[in-house]
């Protein structure tokens, strides 16, 4: 008798591990004009190169939460499901409260993950603004929230300054040095993302993935 | 009597990236039981494929020793004959870090050992992999399941700090016809993430067959094929172990049980 490995068949119901992220977008009055339109082609350029990475269409989760006002303008979903939107320019800036939101739905996001036994990996927020908070201290508390979040590694935080930005603040609320974008560079900014990702999504238990440079798009 | 058949394979990936099959298991065939051992050395450690087969054979030798004069009776001298195994196991790997003057991490491994007595199955795991086994009543359980951290990369290695603290011993006084163990990488295919059950169409042919006599030698060779096959490796780019070990079922008893079926 010899084992007839045809026969072996697999269990395919087990969901792809998934690796969210969330985009904090600041699309206030200020950003009009050039940078709305270069974030809206980062958007698609982002969409893009994770398209060129089948596994990673499957495993990243994008959410996309602009302010001002605060408004979710993406709902977590998949990459290969995701269809860049185009934003608008509004409002002020409450970069506080849409902090606070992105944590909040991380949170609501691992809850359904564990009910639905699906593995993932650590969360990623990606804060982009030209400005400074304008919802008076609420970026205090939620900069806390995100420095308790990184020291318990619930969340990797980085936050990216467009000319304008007050870097001063971003650096108190990121426990990782901030970044200050090269000119309108969202292009490469996105395609550095995407490819962080894709390393994050494919990485086994045991891997650390180190960080890719930001060299090219960001200054620190 | 027991039999064993057992093959690790290198991972697409690790093909593709140049890392050497950081997978490795053993297996000893004692007298009236067989001791079985697998290791996932972590894919962020340079020399985590040493550190596997460095854990494995540790484990064995510590096992045979311990197991060749009165076998443990109870749960807790069991869970102590391995626990004793695993200390070991980390020490050799700490005394190979400090010859080497590599940091400790550098041979960070998962580790899996099982032991199978005609009335006993004893386990011993920490990290990634599972154990499966098929119960003398034909029930099929997860005996030991993954263990991982919150994050789907995130794993205990025997390398961590205070490593025997995690290390999940087991040991029940009952009898079983066969014993999957399998490395992460053919995690997903075989075991149900939410509800851990294990897959019974995965395991079937498998405990079918190694319930009657087959030429191991061969058999081995078939299932490293089969591990490195396409319909595997399109669904997971990781290395991937199974060792199988069987009660071959007596000639004559399964003559009487043919016949009593006719």
């Amino acid at each position: 008798m010899a084992i007839d490995f045809n026969k072996v068949q697999f269990d395919t119901s087990n969901p792809e591990p998934r690796c969210p992220c969330v985009l904090v977008l600041d699309t206030s009055g200020s950003m009009g004009g050039a940078p709305i339109s270069e974030l809206n082609a980062g958007l698609q350029a982002f969409k893009d190169a994770l398209s060129k990475d089948e596994l990673a269409m499957l495993r990243v989760e994008v959410a996309i939460i602009t302010f001002g006002p605060v408004n979710v303008a993406q709902d977590f979903v998949t990459a290969n499901q995701f269809m860049p939107p185009t934003l608008d320019t509004t409002g002020d800036t409450p970069m506080g409260t849409a902090i606070n939101l992105a944590l909040d739905k991380i949170n609501d996001r691992k809850q359904v993950y564990k009910q639905n036994g699906i593995s993932y990996y650590r969360p990623w927020v990606f804060l982009i603004t030209d400005g400074a908070p304008t919802d008076g201290d609420v970026w205090r508390t939620a900069a806390q929230r995100v420095q308790e979040a990184e020291t318990k590694k619930k969340v990797v935080f980085f936050a990216v300054g467009v000319e304008g930005a007050d870097m001063n603040i971003l650096g108190q609320i990121s426990s990782r040095q901030s970044l200050k974008l090269r000119g309108l560079n969202f292009r490469d900014m996105f395609v550095w993302l995407s490819s962080s990702l894709s390393s994050v999504s494919r990485s086994k238990p045991g891997e650390d993935v180190p960080l890719q440079s930001p060299m090219g798009w960001g200054n620190v | 009597m027991w039999q064993v058949i057992g093959a690790s394979t290198q991972g697409t990936s690790h093909i593709r990236f140049g890392s050497p099959c950081q997978d490795a298991h053993g297996y000893q065939v004692l007298e009236n039981c067989v001791i079985a051992a697998v290791a996932d050395g972590l894919g962020s450690a340079a020399k985590s494929d040493e550190g596997a087969k460095l854990a494995i054979g540790k484990t064995l030798d510590e096992l045979v020793q311990a197991l060749a004069g009165n076998q443990p009776d109870n749960t807790e001298n069991w869970i102590q004959a391995l626990s004793n195994a695993f200390a070991q196991a980390r020490q050799s790997l700490e005394q190979t870090a400090e010859t080497s003057s590599l940091p400790l991490r550098e041979y960070g491994t998962t580790l899996i050992a099982v032991v199978v007595t005609p009335n006993w199955l004893a386990v011993g795991h920490i990290g990634d992999g599972a154990v499966v086994a098929l119960i003398e009543d034909d029930t099929l359980e997860t005996v030991s399941a993954p263990q991982r951290g919150e994050y789907a990369n995130e794993v205990t290695p025997l390398t961590a700090q205070n490593a025997l603290d995690f290390v999940r011993f087991s040991a029940r006084p009952i009898s079983v016809k066969a014993v999957a163990l399998l490395s992460d990488g053919l995690q997903n295919l075989s075991i149900n993430a939410a509800t851990r059950t294990p897959y019974a169409p995965f395991f079937t042919p498998f405990f079918d067959a190694i319930g009657q006599v087959i030429d191991i030698d061969e058999t081995s060779k078939q299932l490293a094929d089969f591990l490195d096959s396409e319909r595997i490796c399109s669904k997971t780019d990781d290395d991937k172990t199974l060792v199988v070990v069987g009660k071959v079922q007596p000639e004559r008893e399964k003559l009487y049980s043919d016949a009593k079926v006719e």
